[in-house]
């Protein structure tokens, strides 16, 4: 049983950080100014911020509101939040499937995390040696990078230390060393930081980015202007007039898409990190403050950095190849700018150093929902609960890093779980929300004691306009992706075997589940729960 | 840069700018 007593948000601005942290991450410089760039330039941010209003802000405001809500019966975990507002099977479920993809999400985003931390310490210590000769620079990097990753073959990473591995002990380690001291010493404490550390070293990059004028005389096209333009540029997407993109249903999919991925809505790590605030605490305004932060990274820094930076050095078509990959941005076409910058280890640093700094206020965050479902559904300590969650995130890491070739386990495991799983799981939290709890009522416990209310028409928006555009999103999935991520499971073994495992982590899960709900009947759920933590 | 690009910039860097900055003021104006 567990002995400790329960953790609370030591203050308002260290839960806003931490939100934000869950929610900035690499989506933020590099997912994002690529699909800008790739569906519409400029006017791609029109059904963006369409999307923020009537998807993205509603669904944390949800989140936030169902966390808190739950927090009054001393339930911190999917399982626990959803079963509080729902008695049903299928809270149950859905509760499992909340704890399922941030644990699986981990499991990848964690490897990435590292590559983040590697690419860091090679600038630091003037590792990187790209040559006298420029013409070279994209063919080392490509090439650094699949040795890096051990993309070329199954199994390469491990065959001795490889740098990619000892970097990722280290985040393991410093991520559960950072859940295992807890909410306000761990999480909050590293956000109230490396939050405010990342956007610093973000605009001392941004500022360098703005003021390179025109680098190369000989390519005068080449310059922050034009740099500029090749992201903020209302274009078509195939054919048209400059804002005939806002007529192609893609370019709202993509639009509705890159909202939804870069507040982590659907994650249930909103809800699990918001059920830790006092029962009177403001949600709305530090919903949308948590949001709005991400907003400023994603729009205000990566939307002006990346792009330009890259175009400026590489030129417009090298740029237009690697725009669809957030990897092939990151890590094959960024570093190259760094080569041509005057200081560019330095800026290399940075920029690896705060993409590191996203990563872990995100990859934290995906433990926690974890961690308190083992302590309040099992009464398992800290130390065993970090433990648990520990072995099962290492097995799954280690497939990702044994299945390295062409990244096959990564790219199944973000297709189903980091792309497809959590649009199902925010579709259910919506229609939890605004039809089992009540729009308007769960909007009126949202306004308690809040600092800002939420206007009465979300409750249209929520009730109805969020399912629709949800079920639009996964249709979209649905036709344009799932008949070809199906046939590439089937077409390797790798990709197989990633696909079973999750089936079995999923199944773990649900049964995991079943068993604490067990346990909470037979201590008279939810009371029990409160004085159990009381009398201990 | 297009006169539609620097319109889609600035009302976008502006809009979320003053978005943070509105929501911190909120916040931090409360005792």
């Amino acid at each position: 049983m567990s002995t400790r007593q329960p953790e609370q948000w030591a203050t308002k601005i260290g839960v806003i950080l931490a939100v934000a942290g869950s929610a900035v991450g690499l989506g933020n410089f590099l997912r994002f100014p690529g699909r800008a760039a790739l569906y519409g330039g400029g006017a791609f941010m029109i059904p963006y911020f369409i999307s923020l209003v009537i998807l993205g802000i509603p669904i944390c405001w949800i989140e936030w509101t169902l966390g808190r809500h739950a927090s009054r019966h001393g339930f911190h975990s999917a399982p626990g939040i959803l079963g509080m507002t729902w008695r049903s099977r299928w809270s149950r479920v859905f509760g499992a499937l909340a704890l399922f993809i941030p644990v699986v999400i981990y499991m990848y985003y964690v490897f990435i995390e590292a590559w983040c931390l590697g690419y860091a310490w090679s600038y630091a210590t003037g590792a990187i040696d790209a040559g006298p000769d420029p013409t070279a620079y994209p063919a080392y990097f490509s090439g650094r990078f699949t040795d890096y990753i051990g993309a070329a073959e199954d199994g390469a990473l491990l065959r001795g230390m490889s740098p990619a591995i000892v970097f990722l002990g280290i985040c393991f380690f410093l991520n559960f060393f950072l859940i295992y001291r807890g909410i306000t010493r761990g999480i909050e404490k590293f956000s109230k930081w490396a939050m405010p550390a990342l956007i610093v070293a973000a605009i001392i990059i941004l500022i360098r980015v703005l003021t390179l004028g025109t680098p190369n005389p000989q390519l005068p096209e080449q310059n922050v202007m034009n740099g500029l333009g090749f992201m903020w540029n209302p274009k078509s997407v195939e054919g048209g007039g400059s804002l005939s993109a806002l007529y192609d249903p893609k370019v709202w999919l993509e639009a509705a898409g890159q909202i939804f991925f870069s507040l982590s809505v659907g994650f249930g790590i909103i809800m699990t990190y918001a059920s830790y605030l006092r029962p009177d605490e403001d949600v709305v305004l530090s919903g949308l403050t948590a949001s709005s932060v991400n907003e400023f990274c994603e729009v205000c820094l990566g939307g002006l950095i990346t792009i330009p930076a890259a175009f400026i050095f590489l030129g417009a078509a090298p740029v237009a190849a690697v725009v669809g990959s957030s990897i092939g941005l990151g890590f094959h076409a960024v570093p190259v700018v760094f080569e041509y910058l005057p200081m560019g280890a330095l800026f290399g640093f940075l920029w690896f150093g705060l993409l590191f700094l996203a990563a872990v206020t995100s990859s934290v965050s995906m433990l926690q929902p974890a961690i308190a479902f083992l302590e309040e559904g099992f009464g398992l300590d800290r130390h065993r609960s970090v433990f648990a969650v520990g072995a099962l995130t290492g097995i799954g890491s280690l497939l990702v890093i044994y299945f390295s070739k062409d990244t096959v386990a990564l790219d199944v495991m973000d297709f189903w779980v980091g792309s497809a799983a959590l649009v199902v799981l925010a579709l259910f939290q919506v229609l939890l929300f605004g039809w089992i709890l009540g729009a308007e009522r769960g909007i009126d416990e949202a306004n308690r004691g809040s600092d800002l209310a939420i206007p009465k028409g979300f409750a249209f928006v929520i009730r109805y306009v969020c399912p629709v555009y949800l079920v639009f999103i996964l249709g979209g999935f649905a036709v344009q992706s799932f008949p070809a991520q199906v046939q590439a499971i089937f077409a390797r073994p790798a990709a197989l075997i990633t696909a079973v495992f999750l089936l079995f982590v999923l199944a773990l899960m649900i049964a995991l589940v079943e068993l604490a709900e067990r346990r909470w009947q037979e201590r008279g759920r939810p009371g029990a729960l409160v004085q159990e933590r009381k009398g201990t | 840069m297009t006169t539609g690009g620097w319109i889609l910039m600035l009302s976008s860097v502006g809009a979320v700018t003053a978005l943070t900055v509105f929501c911190f003021w909120k916040i931090l104006a409360k005792p």
